[in-house]
């Protein structure tokens, strides 16, 4: 590849060539000197364009390094740097290091036949990252966000659902065929949900499930190479809140990005509007809640102040909340 | 060789419809396109791929129906689309962008791909690198006019598009019209890559504006 960019640099267009060939090493590496080394190498591959890369290397160096040691700089940080920040498919992030301090304590008691721990942590990368080589490529657009030790995922607003195993879902069952039904979930298939999972269900005692039914449930298979699979039991063959539900009550749709934000383990939206008034709510991980209260218009302004909680703050919802809970006493 | 890189100016909102899994509309001057993601959604089995997902484009025109020009602009858009989504992670799925022309004032091509990368921003596909479009005419002088207005385009000798990546700012599609020599099509890339950063900064800008508020 090196070789034809000097053919090209050689061929004529000649100094933006070398510039472009000069700012994608400096790029590659993200060290000045290292890059200076690697134009000798190739000026000295081909002596047709050395002249021509001597010429410009000396001229433009300065000015060009100084603007590209900058972007290295902003571009490969590593990924403790970039937590908290927005990311872009195409960014490389380098793996975090290891916090050798800290490492250092810990083995000092036992420090005699330690083998020299590699400086580089072990990442776990969630969703949104990749690894590429030896770093990690950002393939998702949101901000990055980490939890200890290591793991790094992106968190981003999206609209589709993609099923995921372990995931708590609302669907809405499609079609009964022979001994499992079709559950519409979302996702890009139908999932498929045997009769036999649902709690008590035997071979003679079928449970009572009807196309259009509502139901709350679990992944046990997801896979994108698979047809994703529920279950309304957990392992030990218990309901555990799952199962067919809804008789009333509203469904409506919101993006991912508000449901995560309802689930989160201290979320305190949900409990702040309970203490408003009661209502029943269940929220799928695939974008569905289902709202319940005593009368429709209670229902509905349960899931108008959800679909609302968005884009608000935690102070502006508060403000909210207060008074809307002024205007109902 | 070391002309301004002046672009027109650019705008961008994205997540502004609320049907599909992700939208932006893009302006460029008087040029906008509005762009409609759907996927990873169902796919015809006709269409089905079992390694990788179908990608589909749909340029809708401002008036009238999809002709030969929208066809093999579709075409242009979805192969270079192609070469950055990540298609392989959602296999036997469908994914589809759908452009329409709100309106046409020039570079519509290079619009149309920036709004579809706003697009598949928006909708959170898994993507390589993002590319930008951005269109070059050629005067009869051998003067360099970036992001051409309908006029220009009219008294332009050679009119070429680059479609560029963000990670290498390679060269991933180019399409052109008249006649060029290769002196003029490399100074046109080396503009035009130059147009590039500028569009990848505003791409950053707005995705970080859009994450200001959660």
């Amino acid at each position: 590849m090196r070789q034809r960019e000097v053919y090209r640099a050689g061929a004529g267009s000649g100094c933006t060539s070398v510039l472009l060939l000069l700012s994608k090493v400096l790029r590659g590496d993200g060290r000045g000197q290292q890059a200076e080394a690697d134009v000798l190498v190739v000026a000295i591959s081909s002596p047709l364009a050395f002249s021509l890369v001597f010429v410009s290397t000396t001229l433009a160096f300065p000015v060009l390094a100084w603007q590209q040691r900058v972007l290295v700089l902003q571009m490969a940080l590593r990924a403790e740097q970039r937590v908290g920040q927005p990311v872009l498919p195409g960014d490389v992030l380098l793996t975090p290091l290891k916090d050798r301090e800290q490492e250092d304590e810990q083995d000092g008691a036992r420090l005699a036949l330690r083998v020299p721990s590699p400086t580089r942590l072990r990442v776990t990368c969630g969703p949104g990252l990749r690894r590429q080589g030896g770093s990690l490529l950002v393939t998702r657009s949101g901000i990055l966000r980490h939890r200890a030790p290591s793991l790094y995922w992106v968190d981003s607003q999206q609209k589709r659902y993609v099923p995921v195993k372990g995931d708590h879902v609302i669907g809405i069952v499609t079609a009964k065929s022979g001994d499992v039904f079709k559950v519409d979930v979302g996702g890009s298939e139908q999932a498929s949900l045997s009769y036999l999972a649902f709690e008590g269900a035997t071979k003679r005692n079928r449970p009572n499930v009807q196309v259009g039914d509502l139901v709350y449930g679990q992944f046990v298979v997801a896979n994108k190479d698979m047809e994703p699979e529920l279950v309304c039991i957990d392992s030990c063959g218990r309901a555990v809140g799952m199962g067919v539900f809804g008789h009333e009550g509203l469904l409506f749709k919101v993006s991912l990005g508000l449901v995560r934000k309802l689930l989160v383990p201290q979320g305190e939206i949900i409990q702040e509007l309970g203490k408003i008034y009661p209502f029943e709510i269940v929220i799928g991980m695939n974008g569905r809640i289902w709202v319940k209260a005593k009368t429709t218009q209670r229902t509905l302004i349960v899931a108008n102040i959800l679909e609302a909680c968005e884009h608000m703050t935690a102070e502006q919802r508060k403000q909210a909340f207060a008074k809307f809970s002024d205007n109902m006493m | 060789m070391e002309r301004d890189c002046c672009l027109r100016v650019f705008a961008c909102e994205q997540n502004l419809l609320s049907r599909p899994d992700g939208s932006a509309s893009f302006l460029q001057g008087d040029t906008s396109v509005l762009a409609g993601i759907y996927g990873p959604a169902e796919v015809k089995v006709s269409k089905e791929i079992f390694d990788k997902a179908t990608l589909e484009v749909i340029l809708k025109p401002k008036i009238g129906l999809p002709a030969v020009q929208e066809k093999n602009q579709e075409q242009i858009i979805r192969n270079t689309c192609e070469a950055v989504v990540l298609t392989t992670l959602h296999p036997r799925t469908s994914i589809t962008i759908v452009l329409q022309v709100v309106s046409d004032a020039g570079s519509l091509l290079a619009c149309c791909l920036n709004a579809a990368c706003m697009g598949l921003l928006d909708a959170g596909l898994p993507m390589k690198s993002l590319f930008c479009g951005v269109t070059c005419a050629l005067d009869f002088e051998g003067g360099i006019t970036l992001d051409p207005t309908d006029k220009q385009e009219k008294e332009s000798r050679a009119l070429l598009t680059f479609a560029i990546d963000s990670v290498e700012k390679k060269v991933l599609t180019i399409t052109s019209k008249g006649s060029y020599s290769i002196e003029e099509l490399q100074q046109c890339i080396a503009t035009s890559q130059k147009a590039a950063e500028k569009l990848f900064q505003f791409y950053r800008d707005s995705v970080s504006r859009k994450y200001s508020k959660s």
